[in-house]
């Protein structure tokens, strides 16, 4: 059984649990860093073809758009609970609400896939979409497809962390007092909710 | 203190959900732009901000770990502002031409 000991060159279990809480801000950063990247090429193109933005945000499918942003609120919500619920000394209830959040990130990707599905049927591919007629609506989609592919990745990479803190709440390595492993997973997932909340609105809602 | 309880985490959850009601409500208000786009960007960093001091704990969290929050919001203002400052004070948006334009047709835009 793998516990969460203290490695030597801390005093405390709360100094090392502060450490990977510290470490974990600064990956989140450079992680907000790589997105805000494409969040400013989605500025500076929405600058130049507004149409085709506005012609490219109709053709998304709201609806599932907007289900899926409820999915990551809620799933968000569970892994916060499921962390409350550890430090209370309550692991397996914590297990419940961990592989809640991952159930609900399968789901999220389930519906992702339907979308792009759809999208593909319809002739909308990546930087394609030439029958929409609209000048620059080619890189709406690039965007789109870049941004929301380079999301769902990492809503992937949250589910593993996920499902590995659940095993390890399952074999009884955590309890009240190193629940900081089960902490910095959670952060990531939250990173993965912030990401879409502004997703959403700019390739779902903003069409005018 | 600590803010992160039972009722806290549940008033952050039905808070974002009403939010997103909010928003979506709105987006089919046909609010002119460029006040769309406002409105919706600033209800979802009202959100981000709800994650981030509840669920993620920012509002209970040390000195270092605030610090470091507080830089993602300067890199986004200087990224951000700085390409969408570049693009809109030195071109002009590109007219909605069809993509099978004549040939000759002009496509982009000249700069100021």
């Amino acid at each position: 059984m793998l516990e969460v000991s203290r490695a030597s060159h801390f005093d405390s279990i709360e100094r090392q649990a502060e450490a990977s809480r510290l470490f974990m801000w600064v990956f989140l950063a450079s992680e907000v860093l790589l997105f805000t990247a494409l969040f400013a090429l989605y500025s500076g193109y929405r600058g130049l073809y507004p149409e085709a933005f506005s012609t490219g945000i109709h053709e998304n499918l709201q609806t599932v758009g907007s289900i899926n942003t409820i999915i990551l609120l809620v799933s968000s919500y569970f892994v916060a609970f499921g962390l409350l619920l550890l430090e209370r000394g309550k692991p397996r209830l914590a297990l419940v609400c961990t592989m809640t959040t991952v159930l609900l990130g399968a789901v999220f990707l389930m519906l992702k896939g339907y979308e792009y599905h759809d999208h593909l049927s319809h002739g909308l591919y990546p930087g394609g979409a030439e029958e929409l007629s609209v000048h620059g609506v080619s890189v709406f989609f690039a965007l789109y497809y870049f941004m929301t592919g380079a999301h769902a990745i990492h809503v992937m990479v949250g589910m593993t962390v996920l499902s590995w803190l659940a095993v390890r709440l399952y074999r009884g390595d955590f309890d009240e007092h190193t629940s900081h492993p089960l902490e910095v997973g959670a952060l990531y997932w939250h990173l993965v909710d912030s990401i879409w909340i502004f997703l959403w609105p700019l390739f779902y809602l903003t069409g005018g | 203190m600590n803010h992160i309880t039972d009722k806290s985490l549940l008033a952050t959850i039905l808070a974002l959900l009403a939010l997103t009601g909010l928003s979506w409500g709105l987006s089919h208000a046909s609010i002119p732009p460029p006040w769309e786009m406002v409105v919706a960007l600033g209800i979802a960093v009202v959100k981000v901000s709800l994650v981030l001091l509840f669920f993620m704990h920012v509002i209970d969290a040390s000195k270092s770990v605030r610090l470091v929050v507080l830089t993602i919001p300067v890199f986004i203002f200087l990224m951000i502002g700085l390409v969408y400052g570049d693009v809109s004070t030195r071109l002009v948006p590109v007219e909605a031409i069809p993509s099978h334009a004549a040939p000759g047709a002009s496509v982009t835009s000249p700069s100021r």
